[in-house]
Formats: structure tokens, C-alpha cells, sequence
């Protein structure tokens, strides 16, 4: 857990945001402790902090003195809000660019979008999961 | 109550050899903080002269706002761990625990014991019997169930296996939560230690390279990769810690944070950005050969 | 040597008292096991000169030697190896220097008196059978009547052999093998001299009694030089 190469801080608060994103955490549930996560993965209060002040700023998470931290109200929509508002940027983007580098034409991959060979193709069962996330 | 050490200017010599130069640093009460360097870097010398087991050739040295060297009460609240300990190493362990609990105010007997089991010593038994690993644990365990306010554990880690390093590991933490201590760790196992750790202090031939947040020098390398010509045009101006280059692919390490709009540069160059290891980033900023 | 009373801590005694404690205990059992073994020499060579010759010395004066190098050797590597462990333990030199001087004068007040009681109680065995119990060795006291002599002489040389046992460690300790050998005439040199002292024509005007104060200015020269020294020991690297 939390062994990428990007600042914990980081990897953590992207773990609580896909938690809330895919359900797992809900509204007004509680977090892991800055306690817990020292005891349970050997991370540094200090850095679950970090990552816990990051979540408060965006709105994602609130304090609730004495109690501990909680996923505020509206959290997972404000999350896909930000997902969509980036998902052309970072993800329709580069795949027009990786196109173009392998000489495949534009039309070519709206018709592939358009088909619905990729939804297909994620739920067929035998299908291998391609990792969606960045 | 934690305590927080100062250090200006501190010099420290053995001989004709200094070990240490001007170097000056804070660390902060409560926090744990990684000592990192080569060897020969200073980092015992540091840690020695924090802990009053040597005193400073010049510049000065404050332990909760006093000089350490001969202050009781000072001196009480401050533990150093080298290596295996400092133990009275004929006799047994059981009797060195006996010694200590009366030695230091605040020693946790129980933790002690504990902690035994868990590394699986024998109390019966002598340090000098011991294989290197174990007699490190012992030392580790002291340290732990000593409970000073002011932890320093100088490569305590010497010796002892995979399994061992991480029962000690997480017996620091979890004695941490619960027991705030001010703790330097100084050791060069930096993958394994990162995590633990809050802020970093890095120490190279005797002087003081930098000293940070551990989360912000995750976040200052940045590798970058791509053509090699795209790739030397973003870097123009920047603080290039490591060439690599691999026909006309180039991997450029760079020092020093990145601007959201460079990241759009990269973007359009067609370069690729990573984040760079703090073990990577520490064998760059220490290397002693130019980059290529 | 005041009992701290910290506000944290739940330490019962004051770091001298306690480490005082620490080196006599550690000391006690080994003068014990001395004795015992000196006691066993002492009764066999004593039925062994009755049974092939006459009984006309003492026997137990000659553990005077005994009680000096054996004491002396193990307070020196006792301290020596004690050091590093009294200042990791987080306590002050200075507080060593107390406690190993207080243990030092412990031990020697032992020896003095189990010695002075030995040929007492030699006295007593050798009068019941007409024996004489002639002191050939080198001593300040010729015959074993003069208990104020025995003790004044014994406690000297055994309060010698503790504080120079603690100023050679030091000497070794901070300066090295060369030096500390090289040191040796002035570091273990008291031991030697401080009975002679009594006795030497040198000082002639002057009676025994008057140089008493003397030698015991000696060893408070001793035991301060160790102190000074002590105080300012920086704890040596460790050798894996």
C-alpha cells in the first residue's frame, strides 16, 4: 500500500477520493485516523494529516473536533464533477496525441467510441480489466 | 512534553579531522525526523554531540533550550541508541533492564518485556553471546522502553533482518502514537524508513545539505523523458541532478519544483513526468561524480 | 547526592545513588568469592607449615598483596567498560565520578576491616597454640596488637588501590594505551608509595602521626585529579 513513487500525501488522499468515488466510503462515514494509519502502514501521523488538510481544503472531507475526520456531504458528486471536467483534458487528449504518433486516423477512433467496442469489451467476463485510473 | 533540539554553527573535530562544519539546524519537538547520509557524512558525530556524549569544538548546541553537556536534567530526557547500545555487555539482559529502570525516570519495564518476546531474546542471556542483529534489537528496545523525550537511534538497524527492521519499525510507531517523543532516525535503509518519516535532514561530508519536509522532497525530483533534444530545451535553466540517455531517448532528473504551466510545456514537447524516489533523489544530490 | 525529585520522573534514587549502589553490587559478590578463596589458602598453608615445620609468621599478612591487585584490576576494568553505559543511561559524569568514588571507599573500608579481622582472628588462633605471629612483611605495623596502626595502613594502601584503579581507567580511557601506559608511574604510583610514606627516614623530623594527614592529602590529590578528568571524558566511538 501506498508504495508509488509520488508523495504519500498524495497517494493517500487519491486512495480516499476513489474509496468515496466507487462507494466503498460513504457520505458522513469516518476515515482511518492519522493514529491508524501510523499503526496500520507505518506512515507518519504528520503525512495522513497532510493528506487530511489537502481533502478538507477541496471540500472532500470535515473535521468533526474530537471525533475525527468524515466524508462531507455531497463529496462523491463533487468528485465526479471534477473527474468530468478533466476527463477530456486528461484523458480524450492523449489519446488523440498517441494517435497521431501511430499514424491512426482521427475518424478511425470515433468510430471505435461510437461502436461501443470498449463497453463491450469491459463487460464481458473472460475480458481482461485494463486499468481505467491514472 | 517534547523536546526540540537547536543547532548553529556547530563544529565538531576529532583530531585534525572535522567532522562536522557549520552546520545549523532546528528540529522540532514531537516530530521524527530521518538523519541521512554517506557514510562519513557526520551523522553520529551529530548525533553524539546532541546526545552530550562529546562536546562541540565550536558553535552551540541547545536541548529544550539548554546545552545538553552535563545538564541532569537534560541528559535525563535524552537517549541515544548506537548500534547495539551502550549495555553492560556481561551480563544479562534481564539485569541491564533491572539497571535501567532505575537509570532512566521514565522506563517501561512491561514495554521491555514485550518487546523481548517480540524480537525473541532471551533475557537470561548475555549481549556479548548475541548474534549482531539481536544485539541490535536489545538496543532497539532499549531505546523504545526507555521513553526520553528525545530519541536518537544511529543505524540501530545494523545487523538485524528484514522481519526484525519491520517489528521495529512498527513498534516505534506504535509506542509514537501513543507516547509523542521528539525521534532522530539515522539510517541509510531510506525506502524502508521513509514512510516513518516527518522531516528529513540530510548531512554530506560534514555539512548540512538540507533539511525539509519529508512529503516536499518527495515532491522536488522530477524526471523527465522524451527526445533527447525536447528534453535538454525543458531542463535549460534548471537544476539537472542526473543525465541518462539511451539513443535518442533522454531521462533527465531535475531538482526544484515544477509549475503547473510547465507541466503543460511537457505536455506539448511530448515529455513524460515522474516523480522521483527519496532514495533516488538522495543517491543524486549526494553523488560525487559530475553528471554526465 | 540528594534524591532528585523530578516532576516527570518516578526515579526512586538519584543517579549517583543508584549507580553507587550498581558498582558495589557488582564488586561485593566478586570481594566475596575473593576473600572466601584467600580464607581457604590461608587455612591449607597453615596446616601444611604446622604438619612439616613450626608455625612462627603470620600467614594472613601476606593477602595484603592480594587485596590490593585483585581489588585494583577489578575496579579498573569495571569502570572502563561502565563509562559509556552510565552516560547512554543518561546520566552525568559527574554523578559517575561521585558513585564510583562513594563505592571506591566502600570497598576499601571492607577490605581494611575483613583483613584487620582476619589477623585478629589469627592472633587469636595463633596465641591458643603458642605460635608466634611474627610481620615480615613490609608494613606500617610490626605486630598485631597495633590495631590503629593495621587499620590506618590498610585503609591507606586499599583506598589507594580504589582511587587509582578509577584515575588509570580514566587516564586509559580518554588517552589511549600509549598514554595510559606511558602515565602509569604517577597513576598507580600512590599504591606504592603511600605506606612507605609512614616509615621513610626521608620525612624523619616528622612522626608517623603527623604524616598521616599527609598521605591522605595524597589521595584526595588523586581522587580529584580522577574527577577533573572524568568530567570532561567524551564517550569513545563504538568498536563493532
Amino acid at each position: 500500500m501506498f508504495d508509488g513513487r509520488e508523495p504519500i500525501y498524495l497517494q493517500i488522499a487519491d486512495q480516499i477520493r476513489t474509496e468515496i468515488l466507487s462507494g466503498a466510503l460513504g457520505e458522513e462515514e469516518q476515515v482511518m485516523s492519522t493514529t491508524q494509519y501510523a499503526t496500520e502502514y507505518r506512515i507518519n501521523p504528520a503525512t495522513a494529516a497532510k493528506a487530511f488538510s489537502e481533502l478538507v481544503a477541496e471540500g472532500t472531507l470535515y473535521k468533526r473536533r474530537g471525533v475525527g475526520m468524515f466524508v462531507a456531504p455531497q463529496a462523491r458528486e463533487r468528485l465526479l464533477a471534477q473527474r468530468r471536467e478533466r476527463f477530456f483534458a486528461d484523458v480524450v487528449d492523449p489519446v488523440a496525441v498517441e494517435a497521431q504518433m501511430l499514424g491512426i486516423p482521427l475518424d478511425d477512433v470515433v468510430a471505435r467510441l461510437g461502436s461501443g467496442a470498449g463497453l463491450l469489451a469491459q463487460q464481458a467476463p473472460t475480458a481482461p480489466q485494463e486499468g481505467t485510473d491514472r | 512534553m517534547t523536546v526540540g533540539v537547536e543547532i548553529r554553527d556547530l563544529v565538531v573535530r576529532y583530531g585534525s579531522t572535522t567532522a562536522l562544519e557549520g552546520v545549523s539546524l532546528t528540529i522540532e519537538p514531537g516530530t521524527i525526523t530521518g538523519l541521512l547520509g554517506r557514510n562519513g557524512s557526520g551523522k553520529t558525530t551529530l548525533l553524539s554531540t546532541i546526545a552530550a556524549f562529546r562536546r562541540p569544538n565550536a558553535g552551540t548546541v541547545l536541548v529544550d533550550g539548554e546545552d545538553p553537556w552535563e545538564s541532569a536534567r537534560v541528559m535525563a530526557k535524552t537517549c541515544l541508541i548506537r548500534e547495539s547500545g551502550d549495555v553492560q555487555v556481561e551480563l544479562s539482559m534481564k539485569r541491564n533492564l533491572e539497571f535501567l529502570e532505575g537509570a532512566r525516570p521514565h522506563f517501561d519495564r512491561d514495554l521491555a518485556g514485550r518487546l523481548m518476546d517480540v524480537f525473541e531474546l532471551d533475557g537470561k542471556r548475555k549481549p556479548s553471546k548475541l548474534s549482531r542483529g539481536k544485539k541490535s534489537a536489545f538496543g532497539a528496545i532499549v531505546g523504545l522502553a526507555s521513553r526520553a523525550e528525545l530519541t536518537l537511534f544511529d543505524e540501530v538497524h545494523l545487523g538485524m533482518d528484514s522481519p526484525s527492521r519491520y517489528a521495529f519499525y512498527d513498534a516505534l510507531m506504535a509506542d509514537y502514537v501513543e507516547h509523542p517523543r521528539t525521534i532522530i532516525l539515522s539510517s541509510h535503509l531510506i525506502d524502508e524508513v521513509q514512510r516513518l518519516l516527518e522531516k528529513v535532514v540530510i548531512l554530506d561530508r560534514g555539512g548540512l545539505l538540507l533539511a525539509e519536509e519529508a512529503e516536499t522532497l518527495r515532491a522536488r525530483g522530477v524526471s523527465v523523458t522524451g527526445p533527447v533534444d525536447a528534453v535538454e530545451a525543458f531542463t535549460a535553466g534548471r537544476v539537472v541532478l542526473r543525465r541518462q540517455q539511451l539513443g535518442r531517448t533522454a531521462q533527465f532528473t531535475v531538482d526544484g519544483g515544477l509549475e503547473p504551466a510547465d507541466r503543460t510545456t511537457a505536455a506539448q514537447l511530448g515529455l513524460e513526468l515522474g516523480p522521483v524516489d527519496l532514495q533516488s533523489l538522495f543517491v543524486h544530490l549526494t553523488e560525487r561524480e559530475a553528471p554526465r | 547526592m540528594t534524591a532528585v525529585t523530578a516532576p516527570t520522573g518516578v526515579r526512586r534514587l538519584s543517579p549517583s545513588r543508584h549507580t553507587a549502589r550498581w558498582l558495589l553490587r557488582q564488586h561485593i559478590g566478586l570481594a566475596v568469592w575473593a576473600v572466601g578463596i584467600l580464607v581457604v589458602l590461608a587455612t591449607t598453608a597453615l596446616i601444611l607449615v604446622d604438619r612439616y615445620g613450626t608455625v612462627e609468621i603470620s600467614i594472613v599478612q601476606f593477602g595484603r598483596q592480594g587485596f590490593i591487585w585483585f581489588p585494583f584490576s577489578v575496579s579498573l576494568i569495571s569502570f572502563t567498560a561502565y563509562v559509556s553505559v552510565h552516560v547512554a543511561a543518561g546520566m552525568t559524569r559527574r554523578s559517575l565520578g561521585r558513585a564510583s568514588i562513594a563505592a571506591g571507599l566502600t570497598m576499601a573500608a571492607f577490605y581494611t576491616i575483613v583483613m584487620t579481622g582476619a589477623l585478629q582472628l589469627e592472633r587469636a588462633v595463633y596465641g591458643g597454640r603458642r605460635w608466634a605471629q611474627q610481620i615480615t612483611e613490609a608494613a606500617v605495623f610490626s605486630d598485631t596488637s597495633q590495631v590503629g596502626w593495621i587499620l590506618t595502613d590498610l585503609g591507606l594502601v586499599f583506598t589507594a588501590t580504589q582511587l587509582c584503579a578509577l584515575l588509570v581507567g580514566v587516564v586509559y580511557y580518554r588517552f589511549g594505551g600509549w598514554w595510559g601506559t606511558l602515565a602509569l608511574p604517577l597513576t598507580v604510583g600512590p599504591i606504592l608509595l603511600i605506606s612507605p610514606l609512614l616509615t621513610t627516614p626521608l620525612l624523619d623530623p616528622l612522626s608517623r602521626l603527623a604524616r598521616v594527614p599527609i598521605a591522605v592529602g595524597v589521595l584526595v590529590v588523586v581522587a580529584g585529579v580522577y574527577l577533573a578528568l572524568v568530567r570532561r571524558v567524551s564517550i569513545r566511538p563504538v568498536t563493532a
